[in-house]
């Protein structure tokens, strides 16, 4: 036989038999759509007790893509999982007449993908007429691109050619995943999470979503600390409070790649006329920004639009039953820095 | 770039359909077809190195060349004067890139014991990947032309190929100048049947990587990161499944890279020939890492004097080699330690087998326990990662391995001495009761038991499936020849790799 000739059939017969169990694995990721993802036009549900490899920035980005005609969303919270904590219904007493809030996070969000997601809004003609930023130290270290499922940004807020491939191929890697099945496998014949099973693909918190204003709450677990918090952080380990004590970080987190990217929203901001904060909020363990950080967040932003709620001359002292772990705090206190942000006007 | 990346497919892809466009005739000569196929071998080899670091570049051109040079010049003039320079010059490389922080941190260490405080240097490098695999194989040039067992070649670019050939570059077999280099200075054939072989030990390879190795070390590092009391039998079985991890692992990368090599046509040494089955430590380390092996035999061990000499200067020979085997895969105390450790053990065990007058070729599965016991035991020390997690695991596994080999060996005879027909039948309703018990009965928590267990329960079908295949050079070389069978084979190993990814995916040895 011909070498050529030879050598197609080699590599034909090899592609089909590779393709058949390859057809199996994406027809079943398909079929089942674990992350609730590929309905495109659908907003996927946050659901309460669940599969919650849902990715936060997908949901956003439906809920506003969806709601934008009726409600006309002109004011964002951006920021990571810790923005939850600020009710959009509260941040509005703040805000002039008619303003329309709406939360506009995702899961870990650094400055790279909320930089992305204000590019997202010009670029969809959204005007942003108010904005606040939560921020915390630990989130300033963030990756500008993020890899882990959870993280990474849907096609459309991410861009570039290679975003939707990227995109499906990590989520598709995450359904083959052997994590990811011994888990979900007993769920979909169970109807609920099995015991024996990992568990981190489930989520923890009966949220109560809101996909007017992509809002997430926690009533059962904010009812729990107010009546029995001893209950509460029995399951929940937070450091003990003795080692709860100011530690300034020296480290420098921001990189000039954060540096930039920070620098494009300041810069859209600027250019839409948008009334803006950036909320430094506190943590547990007392972790800090450092100094060099917040003078280049005061430098990007305008020293006046910075309000740093880490460090303790900030006045407010790390109390347990503000948090509900060591970087995420409850709306009370969200409620409380609000108001010392805008009373300071 | 790893074999089991989406971008290793993409590059030996093209990789593979220039390589056979640029096929040249054949005709005895080093025609210009065969120096452009090797050169592009060559191109694409440094690509595949310079994924990891393009810095790391520098040192195998440097090693290609001296090897080259002092082979040819000191083949007319002062031959021992020019191979010694050239191991040297090598063996330098390594000692600067691999063992000066190491040795400098415990001369450090050592001088302050007699009260010398003296401030020794620490060299700020990278470890380059492969770098103990390609030195090793240059030596073998070196010492093979020395010996006049080859000739210098003149051909730079097959040299260069041999010393750079992607396949095996990071993490072997360390091939010999003798088998590899013809084939890289003469023309290779396209044949079909070889090539559906390679692909077939490719297939085996990935499987035994990313489905098992992979899998199991989810295991491993879990029961590592953990902390056990003193009596805990979860040290016996850290060591057990490490050893499982690290030989589907090593096994695994060893097929890829001979499947690889194979569809290029080039055959590579095999370098694993189920050493699980061995009924002696010694038996066991001529059928584990054989390239390396045999390395230290030809140019250390039988230099020494080999076996041809009294016992305590065999003793000295064995403990030589195993203590330098131990060096190459590390600059640590683990690595030292456990090289020690198989030398001492493999001396005792030529005692116990002379007194008690027992045949090293005659098998038993008491004997193969033991030998997979002592494995398991050497590689637990060879994965801690300091002294205390040595003593460690050496105190913590110790009994429970010996406990391991009474209890298989019991079970072996037991299964020996069930009839055949029911065997099988008896173990699966053992099992599947054991699980149902242990899951309340409760379908999805069965579920979740078989799922969180499939990877041992897969290590242990392929264990089976070596031993039915032992006299061939992989499971998969000889296979039925119903194209239904064939087929649902080859579905079941894809299958199985593509329900496996987990976030390990560097292959354990590219460290070495």
């Amino acid at each position: 036989m011909h070498m050529w000739k030879s050598i197609t059939l080699f590599v034909i017969r090899a592609l089909l038999t590779a393709i058949p169990p390859l057809a199996v694995a994406a027809g079943m990721y398909i079929w089942l759509d674990p992350f609730g993802i590929l309905d495109i036009g659908k907003t996927p549900s946050v659901p309460a007790y669940g599969i919650t490899s849902s990715n936060k920035g997908i949901v956003s980005m439906r809920a506003i893509e969806n709601g934008y005609d009726k409600y006309a969303y002109d004011s964002f919270i951006f920021g990571s999982s810790i923005s939850i904590a600020y009710p959009a219904k509260e941040w509005a007493k703040y805000l002039p007449p008619g303003a329309s809030p709406v939360h506009f996070d995702s899961s870990n969000e650094g400055a790279g993908s909320m930089n992305r997601k204000v590019q997202w809004l010009v670029r969809k003609g959204m005007p942003i007429h108010n904005a606040i930023v939560i921020l915390s130290p630990k989130i300033l270290e963030a990756p500008t691109i993020g890899s882990y499922i959870p993280y990474i940004d849907p096609p459309g807020i991410a861009t570039g050619i290679t975003s939707w491939w990227e995109w499906h191929y990590n989520y598709f890697k995450g359904f083959l995943s052997r994590d990811f099945y011994i888990s979900y496998l007993p769920y979909l014949v169970n109807g609920q999470p099995v015991e024996r099973t990992h568990t981190w693909i489930f989520e923890k918190q009966p949220i109560v979503y809101d996909p007017v204003l992509n809002e997430e709450t926690v009533p059962e677990w904010e009812h729990t600390i107010d009546t029995n918090p001893e209950d509460f952080y029995k399951d929940h380990q937070l450091p003990s409070a003795s080692s709860i004590r100011p530690h300034c970080s020296n480290a420098h987190r921001l990189t000039p790649d954060k540096i930039e990217a920070y620098e494009n929203i300041a810069h859209i901001f600027s250019s839409q006329g948008t009334d803006f904060k950036i909320i430094i909020g506190p943590e547990l363990d007392c972790d800090t920004i450092s100094l060099s950080d917040l003078q280049e967040l005061k430098r990007i932003f305008g020293a006046k639009n910075v309000y740093n709620y880490s460090t303790p001359t900030s006045g407010l002292v790390p109390v347990y039953t503000d948090y509900i772990d060591v970087r995420h705090y409850r709306p009370c206190l969200a409620k409380k820095i609000l108001e010392r942000t805008y009373k300071t006007l | 770039m790893e074999f089991n990346s989406l971008i290793f497919l993409v590059f030996f892809t093209i990789f593979f359909l220039i390589y056979w466009a640029l096929q040249p005739n054949g005709d005895g000569r080093v025609p210009p077809k065969l120096q452009l196929q090797n050169l592009w071998v060559l191109a694409a080899s440094y690509l595949f190195y310079a994924w990891w670091d393009v810095r790391f570049l520098g040192l195998i051109i440097l090693t290609t060349f001296s090897s080259y040079l002092f082979a040819l010049i000191g083949h007319k003039r002062h031959r021992l004067l020019f191979t010694a320079a050239n191991i040297i010059l090598n063996l330098g490389i390594l000692v600067v890139f691999k063992y000066f922080n190491f040795f400098s941190e415990n001369l450090s260490r050592l001088c302050s014991v007699f009260g010398w405080n003296i401030g020794w240097i620490e060299l700020d490098i990278l470890l380059p990947v492969g770098i103990s695999f390609y030195t090793f194989q240059a030596i073998s040039y070196s010492i093979d032309t020395y010996r006049k067992d080859i000739e210098p070649t003149r051909d730079f670019i097959g040299f260069a190929c041999f010393v750079a050939f992607f396949p095996q570059l990071v993490a072997g077999p360390i091939e010999r100048s003798k088998e590899l280099l013809p084939q890289m200075t003469s023309p290779r054939r396209w044949d079909y049947a070889c090539a559906v072989e390679g692909l077939r030990e490719v297939l085996w390879g990935l499987f035994r990587k990313v489905a098992l190795a992979d899998t199991i070390a989810v295991f491993v590092n879990h029961l590592y990161a953990e902390h056990h009391s003193s009596y805990s039998p979860m040290w016996g079985l850290m060591a057990l499944l490490f050893a499982l991890q690290i030989y589907f692992d090593f096994s695994g990368y060893s097929h890829i890279a001979r499947g690889i090599a194979r569809m290029l046509g080039v055959t590579l040494m095999v370098n694993f020939r189920v050493p699980l089955f061995s009924a002696s430590t010694k038996e066991f380390w001529t059928r584990w890492h054989i390239s390396l092996m045999t390395w230290f035999r030809d140019y250390l061990y039988f230099p020494l004097g080999g076996s041809q000499c009294n016992f305590s200067k065999w003793c000295r020979n064995i403990l030589i080699v195993f203590t330098l085997s131990g060096l190459w895969h590390g600059a640590s105390w683990n690595f030292i330690i456990w090289g020690i450790f198989l030398g001492v053990y493999i001396c005792a065990e030529k005692v116990i087998f002379t007194q008690l007058k027992l045949d090293y070729k005659s098998k038993s599965v008491f004997r193969t326990m033991v030998t997979v016991s002592a494995a398991a035991f050497g590689l637990g020390i060879f994965r801690s990662q300091d002294i205390t997690q040595v003593c460690d695991v050496a105190l913590g596994s110790l009994p429970w391995l010996i406990l391991f080999i009474f209890a298989g060996t019991a079970f072996a005879y037991i299964w020996q001495a069930m009839p055949r027909r029911w065997r099988s039948i008896l173990l699966i309703v053992l099992l599947s009761a054991a699980v149902s018990l242990y899951a309340h009965f409760d379908v999805a928590e069965i579920l979740a038991v078989v799922l969180k267990s499939a990877p041992l329960m897969l290590a242990t079908l392929t264990l089976i499936v070596e031993w039915h295949t032992r006299k061939c050079n992989f499971a998969l070389e000889s296979m039925p020849a119903s194209k239904i069978k064939r087929l649902s084979i080859y579905w079941i190993l894809v299958l199985a790799i593509v329900f496996s990814v987990t976030e390990s995916t560097q292959f354990i040895y590219f460290q070495f």
